[in-house]
């Protein structure tokens, strides 16, 4: 596929599609199609994903995980629009490159990719007796092809050695290689009001390459 | 100190601090940092109980500020598309910014609130709490969407809304007014809340009224996508917003 960016702060994707080429996305992205593309319905047992890993994805919260994705296939043109201010990124996936992005980011991708979302990291919080349980869901996407996704605001890239290490927000990790170790950690505060705060953060350590955006 | 705003659109403020240097800010505002810098939190405590009180539970205004330590980086963002800016502050200069659009301020800064009184007509604008911060020392602020500064004579006046409002010296006064939407009684009752400035000093407007934008989020992010943050205030400690809520929405007109 060959995908372009239209807009600027709040941007569509425009892809256009050879005769035969199918790429999958989520249908309420879809902004509009010629006439010629056609669309059908590719479920997630289609792409490899069973239904007792979804239920359990979905028994944790991830309201964003559906269970089958539009497959658009060319000749043709359709945009996609995630509705928000960030940048686009186009990425190509080498044979068996792997990333992991954050869940409710990816825009489209080529059917080519394997598709399967997972839980990165979790927390608990605890909030006197209730017991408040958070997940980083994630895509994970392996090559050859082509993926589009969206940031929440602008797209910060680190290159990260390895046993290099970063600290991001929980909202702020966007996209992270394989080879990144991810933690969560409290960062706890000191001083004399400390002691009762401490705030859950991702520990990311290297090798890899990572992104972090500045929305949320 | 260094500073370096990152990103074009929803820019970040990476802050790079030495060995003993100190920076606050809001709760929940740090993107990334160095895992190796330090973190406390501070209890804003000016002004005693009843200005807590006052400031907190009906303002709005975080009681706990949380601080970071260098030496390290930490880069920090409002989340939302504007401008950043810093600005030096001499010793004894003060100015006030926008509850909310404070990024971070270095450990010199003093602290405190100032309040913009309203009209105080049933189901309009009470008034609004705004951060007073006094020099020296160096700020950081974010402005929603774009930054437009203007330099008002001794006497010169301008007329703004309230959510317009970003930063301006202390020198410059604020007074809410009715304005009248025509003549006659539907000119009234249609009448919206303004904001009358007068100079001497600089004043600096947003062009997007930050309430719409919370108005937008509240609206929209579900439970599962809200960030997971300890309370930012005593108001929220003690009467987990509800108190807040209510006279937010009287105070929101």
């Amino acid at each position: 596929m060959k995908a372009d960016t239209v807009g600027t702060i709040t941007p569509a994707v425009l892809v256009q599609l050879r005769p035969g080429e199918k790429i999958l996305a989520e249908h309420e992205i879809m902004l509009h199609m010629d006439g010629p593309v056609k669309i059908a319905r590719k479920t997630m047992k289609q792409l490899g994903v069973s239904r007792a890993h979804l239920m359990g994805m979905q028994s944790r919260g991830d309201n964003e995980e559906s269970y089958f994705f539009a497959e658009f296939e060319g000749p043709g043109n359709v945009t996609f629009s995630r509705d928000r201010a960030g940048e686009v990124r186009v990425l190509d996936l080498a044979p068996n490159q792997v990333v992991r992005l954050r869940s409710g980011h990816l825009i489209c991708f080529d059917e080519t990719v394997r598709y399967y979302p997972m839980v990165l990291a979790q927390w608990v919080i605890q909030r006197g007796n209730e017991r408040e349980n958070h997940y980083l869901f994630v895509d994970r996407l392996t090559g050859p092809g082509t993926i589009v996704f969206q940031s929440v605001g602008n797209v910060l890239s680190f290159t990260l050695n390895p046993n290099e290490a970063i600290r991001t927000s929980t909202e702020g990790l966007l996209l992270a290689s394989p080879t990144n170790g991810v933690q969560v950690n409290w960062m706890q505060a000191g001083g004399a009001f400390g002691g009762g705060f401490a705030q859950p953060v991702l520990d990311v350590r290297g090798p890899g390459a990572i992104m972090v955006h500045s929305g949320v | 100190m260094e500073i370096k705003v990152q990103g074009e659109f929803v820019p970040v403020a990476l802050v790079q601090l030495a060995a003993g240097e100190e920076i606050y800010c809001e709760a929940g505002l740090m993107v990334y940092s160095d895992p190796s810098i330090r973190f406390a939190v501070r209890a804003m405590t000016q002004g005693g109980i009843g200005q807590i009180i006052r400031r907190t539970m009906v303002g709005g205004m975080p009681f706990f500020m949380h601080v970071y330590q260098g030496p390290g980086y930490a880069a920090f963002s409002r989340f939302s598309p504007g401008e950043v800016r810093s600005l030096e502050l001499q010793p004894g200069q003060t100015i006030d910014i926008a509850e909310h659009s404070l990024l971070i301020a270095t450990r010199t800064v003093q602290y405190s609130t100032f309040y913009v009184q309203g009209t105080g007509r049933i189901g309009r604008m009470i008034g609004f709490w705004m951060d007073r911060l006094t020099g020296p020392g160096t700020i950081v602020y974010h402005g929603h969407g774009n930054i437009l500064g203007f330099d008002l004579k001794a006497g010169e006046a301008m007329d703004v809304d309230h959510g317009a409002v970003l930063r301006k010296d202390a020198t410059v006064t604020l007074r809410a007014f009715n304005q009248p939407l025509g003549g006659g009684l539907t000119g009234h009752a249609l009448s919206f809340e303004a904001l009358h400035v007068e100079g001497p000093g600089r004043i600096e407007l947003q062009t997007i009224d930050p309430s719409s934008l919370r108005a937008a989020t509240e609206g929209g992010a579900s439970a599962s996508s809200a960030p997971a943050q300890p309370p930012q205030s005593l108001a929220g400690a003690l009467t987990k917003g509800a108190v807040g809520g209510l006279l937010g929405r009287l105070g929101g007109g």
